[in-house]
């Protein structure tokens, strides 16, 4: 069994890096394929000498071959090292390196205030399924999911911050301390919790309504067990073996909301990096930013698939 | 609780015909509802020039920022243009973006996930590596990668989009499909000696014909918002072209005296995904009343 689990690890671990490799030529292809010069695209458009742009061309390793360009890319792209931002001269790894926390506090903060709302909502309309407060909250979930994270984002900075002025709309006021930070993320953590509540209410509620129909639900119920205890203790761990589930589809839903809240928050993460560099055509950092993005995106999925496995071992077995 | 759950009458298998689904979709009131707000929307798409009250462009110079009164509905923008006017004009911009993400996604989607699974083999197996990687990106990103090579437009976005949609869909056409091919009619047709476009397009394809309505009409939601997000952010058609997600940001920048230049926006694009979403969702229960 260890042995097979070990296994199972090792294999999905490495299955990662071709889906990586293939990615990198991907994104390698699509900057290399810029209508244009990509000498011109470098220059911004200033008119450059013959030796100039000689220079420029070397510099960028331009005068190699396409696969030589690529090798040497990924090669220091693998050592962290995507190159200087055409716009800041900056090392790309520093920018991404300086974005990323923010990111994380972004992205974990918004997952937790989903699971405050959801977990509660989803049991309570399971609990009263098909009556009117279970039919309200399913509505309400439906609304959720139609409006998008840009709006929800103007609108809670409309409401909270300019019309009752009781919350700050810019910046992760990393400043200031664990309590501005909180403070400063409130609106950005609810604002992308809400967007994933949708479907996470809706997922613990079909499971916990399937879960509740089962024999052995009835049997714990009739031999005296309190009914709140038969829901916390017997079908509430097997209801929420989806929702883990689910995380590993919402996670894509979640990177891209990040993107949105990130850049209408100015919470100067890696949406708020990348959003800046594709406007500016700084084509190193979004190499950088979209590498770093789908490399977060293989091992956070990877890191579901372990938890889901764990908790449900049928789900292993694929 | 216990005595409702096994009280619970157990419903019997029903056989539903194409024409009993067909009518109990027309008593479904909330999906007559909704789809009549999405043919107003394709109206207002199409005709939308004709009825606005001004052009997209009249600009009303010392009528900036005007709130919305009888003259102009919705107010005015920055530059004293009727933002009404504009509303009509973008609803087709909108639309454009969501049906031509869906027509590449859906329709190539449809075709490869038959043909894949039909040919099997080698084609099959590298053609699911290669969505596995595309499915590495979330699907805005690589929208985004399209819009840093090619430029902004909407052109740039409709394809980076439906590119990120069109491997999930292909891979549940794909699974519906090997499902089909392994029937006996499937070995019937082969044993005749059909030619394999025919058997893929003609027996097949009939047979996931339902399940690819449903793949598109759950996921036209999804593309008005990622349309809109990307021309939001600056990534889809230009100012001054009218649109929906671009007018939303030059709101965001006066929300604090002009709150209706983003209010008016806001309000289309979400009533729009609301009565898509319902309506997808019921038109799946009409279409697949077993598996929903």
């Amino acid at each position: 069994m260890v042995y097979a689990e070990g296994r199972c690890l090792s294999v999905r671990v490495l299955s990662i890096i071709p889906v990586l490799f293939v990615a990198s030529i991907l994104i390698f292809v699509a900057m290399r394929v810029v209508p244009g010069d990509p000498v011109t695209v470098l220059a911004e458009g200033s008119p450059l000498s013959v030796e100039q742009r000689q220079a420029l061309s070397h510099r960028y390793h331009l005068d190699q071959p396409i696969v030589t360009q690529y090798a040497l890319w990924i090669a220091n792209a693998a050592h962290g090292d995507f190159g200087l931002s055409l716009k800041s001269n900056r090392p790309v790894s520093q920018i991404l390196a300086e974005s990323l926390p923010n990111t994380l506090l972004l992205l974990l903060g918004g997952f937790l205030v989903s699971l405050i709302i959801s977990v509660p909502l989803g049991i309570f309309a399971a609990l009263r399924e098909g009556r009117w407060v279970d039919q309200a909250i399913i509505s309400l979930t439906m609304l959720l999911l139609s409006i998008p994270l840009f709006i929800s984002c103007v609108l809670a900075i409309f409401i909270f911050a300019f019309q009752l002025g009781v919350l700050p709309s810019f910046g992760t006021g990393a400043e200031g301390g664990i309590g501005s930070i909180v403070v400063h993320m409130l609106l950005p953590w609810t604002t992308l919790g809400l967007a994933l509540v949708a479907v996470q209410t809706a997922t613990l509620r079909a499971g916990l309504v399937d879960v509740l129909r089962q024999e052995y639900i009835v049997m714990a119920q009739s031999r005296g067990l309190p009914w709140s205890q038969v829901v916390r203790r017997h079908a509430l761990r097997s209801a929420l073996v989806p929702v883990v589930t689910l995380l590993g589809l919402q996670l894509s839903y979640m990177i891209v909301g990040s993107v949105f809240v990130d850049y209408i928050f100015g919470l100067g993460g890696l949406g708020t990096v990348l959003i800046n560099a594709v406007n500016f055509r700084d084509l190193p950092v979004v190499q950088g930013a979209v590498m770093v993005v789908a490399t977060f995106f293989a091992l956070a999925n990877l890191g579901v698939d372990l938890l889901a496995s764990r908790l449900d071992p049928r789900y292993a077995i694929r | 609780m216990a005595e409702t759950l096994l009280a619970r009458p157990i419903a019997p298998p029903t056989v539903t015909s194409e024409r009993s689904r067909l009518e109990r979709a027309l008593h479904d009131r909330l999906l007559l509802l909704t789809g009549g707000v999405i043919a107003l929307y394709v109206l207002v798409g199409l005709i939308g020039p004709l009825i606005a009250p001004q052009g997209p462009y009249t600009s009303h110079p010392g009528l900036n920022f005007h709130a919305p009164d009888g003259q102009f509905l919705l107010g005015t923008d920055k530059e004293g243009r009727d933002v009404l006017s504009r509303l009509l004009y973008g609803t087709r911009f909108t639309l454009i973006g969501a049906f031509g993400v869906m027509a590449i996604a859906a329709l190539l989607g449809f075709i490869y996930g038959l043909v894949t699974a039909y040919v099997g083999g080698w084609f099959d197996s590298l053609s699911m590596r290669l969505f596995d990687v595309i499915l590495s990106f979330p699907p805005l990103v690589l929208a985004i990668v399209l819009v840093a090579t090619f430029g902004p437009g909407l052109y740039s976005v409709i394809i980076g989009v439906g590119l990120g949609y069109l491997p999930a869909i292909a891979r549940i056409i794909r699974s519906e499909a090997m499902v089909q091919r392994n029937q006996q009619y499937v070995a019937a047709a082969e044993g005749l000696g059909f030619s394999s476009v025919r058997i893929i397009f003609k027996h097949i394809m009939p047979n996931t014909t339902s399940q690819i309505i449903v793949q598109a009409s759950m996921n036209l939601p999804y593309a008005i918002i990622d349309i809109a997000g990307l021309s939001f952010l600056g990534f889809g058609i230009q100012p001054p072209t009218p649109d929906w997600g671009g007018m939303l940001a030059e709101g965001q920048r006066d929300l604090l005296f002009a709150p209706w230049l983003a209010i008016a926006p806001a309000a289309a694009i979400t009533l729009l995904v609301l009565a898509w979403n319902v309506f997808g969702a019921r038109l799946r229960r009409a279409v697949d009343p077993k598996r929903y």
